[in-house]
C-alpha cells in the first residue's frame, strides 16, 4: 500500500478519538450516576 | 433489617441500556468492517491510488458532522417552540454538538492527511478547507457558550439561538466547490447528474461508514445526553443541599 502511514494514521485518529470520546462519555456517566436517584434516571 | 425502595436506590449503572448495548456492539461489527474493507479488500482508485481509502471515513464523517448540527438546530428551534421548554430537547441539541465537533474534527484532520498525500500539503486555504474549519470553531463557540455561568433554561436560551444561526453554514460549506474555484473535488456519490462512477465494494464500503458513523453518533448522543441530565440533576442537588444547609445555619444562628 502507498503512503500507508498516512492512510493508518487517518484510521488510528479515527477510532481514535470515537473510542476515546466514548470512554470519557461512560466514565463521567459513572461518576455522575452515584449522586443521582434511581427514580430520576427516567431510562431505567 | 432496613429496605431500601428501589426508586430511591442510587446504583452506578449509568446511562446504559439494553438498546444502548445492541446499538453499540453493532456500531463496532459495522466499523469493524469499514476498516477491514477500507483498508484491505477494496480496490486502488485509478486516479487517488491508496489515498482513495481515507475516503472511507472521511466523506461518512463529514456528512454525519452535518446531520449532527441539523439535529443541534431542530432540537433547539423545538426548545424555543415548545410551550414548555422541555429541558431533553435541550440536551439532545448539546449532545448533538459535541458528537458533531468530534466528527468535524475527524473531517479536518483526515483530509489534511489526504490533502498531504494528494496535493502535497497539509492545509491550503481552500473554499472547502476554509468554511469548514470555520464551521468547526463556531461549534467550539457554541459549546462554550453552553459553559457560561447561569441557569439552565438561560444556557438553552442563549445555546438555541447560536444553533439556529450556526446551521445556515452548512449550505455554505457543502457548496463552496460549486460557488467557488476550489481544488477540493466536486460531489461523487450525491452528484445532481446522479452519475455515480465508482466500483461496486467502493461504494458499498463508503455507505457502510455512513451507518457506522450514524450507528456511532445516534450511541454517543443517548449516552451524553443521558450523563447532561445525570449531571444537571447532580448540581440542583447540590444546590438544594446547600440552600437546606443555609437555612439550617440561620435557624441555628
Amino acid at each position: 500500500m502507498d503512503n500507508a502511514g498516512f492512510i493508518v494514521a487517518s484510521y488510528l485518529i479515527t477510532i481514535g478519538g470515537i473510542s476515546l470520546f466514548a470512554l470519557l462519555t461512560l466514565l463521567r456517566a459513572k461518576k455522575s450516576a452515584r449522586l443521582v436517584l434511581d427514580r430520576d434516571k427516567t431510562w431505567l | 433489617m432496613s429496605q431500601v425502595s428501589p426508586r430511591l436506590a442510587i446504583t452506578i449503572t449509568g446511562t446504559g441500556t439494553r438498546f444502548t448495548r445492541v446499538l453499540g456492539v453493532l456500531a463496532v461489527v459495522v466499523m469493524t468492517w469499514v476498516v477491514v474493507s477500507g483498508l484491505f479488500l477494496t480496490p486502488q482508485d485509478v486516479v487517488q491510488g491508496d489515498a482513495v481509502r481515507i475516503m472511507y471515513i472521511h466523506v461518512p464523517s463529514a456528512w454525519i458532522a452535518y446531520i449532527a448540527f441539523i439535529v443541534t438546530a431542530v432540537a433547539s428551534a423545538f426548545w424555543i417552540l415548545s410551550k414548555r421548554h422541555s429541558m431533553g430537547f435541550d440536551r439532545v441539541a448539546g449532545a448533538s454538538g459535541e458528537v458533531g465537533v468530534l466528527f468535524v474534527a475527524i473531517t479536518l484532520v483526515t483530509g489534511s492527511l489526504w490533502g498531504r498525500i494528494t496535493w502535497g500539503e497539509f492545509w491550503q486555504w481552500d473554499p472547502r478547507l476554509t468554511t469548514t474549519a470555520f464551521l468547526f470553531v463556531t461549534y467550539i463557540g457554541y459549546l462554550a457558550v453552553r459553559q457560561l455561568e447561569g441557569s439552565i433554561e438561560q444556557r438553552a436560551r442563549r445555546s438555541a439561538v447560536i444553533a439556529l444561526l450556526a446551521v445556515l453554514e452548512i449550505p455554505l460549506v457543502h457548496f463552496s466547490v460549486v460557488f467557488w474555484r476550489s481544488l477540493h473535488q466536486k460531489a461523487t456519490v450525491l452528484d445532481p447528474n446522479g452519475d455515480v462512477k465508482m466500483d461496486g465494494l467502493m461504494l458499498f464500503t463508503l455507505f457502510s461508514g455512513v451507518i457506522g458513523f450514524t450507528l456511532v453518533f445516534v450511541w454517543l448522543v443517548v449516552h451524553r445526553q443521558r450523563t447532561m441530565l445525570l449531571g444537571d440533576l447532580a448540581d440542583q442537588q447540590g444546590l438544594d443541599t446547600a440552600i437546606l444547609a443555609r437555612q439550617n445555619e440561620g435557624v441555628s444562628d
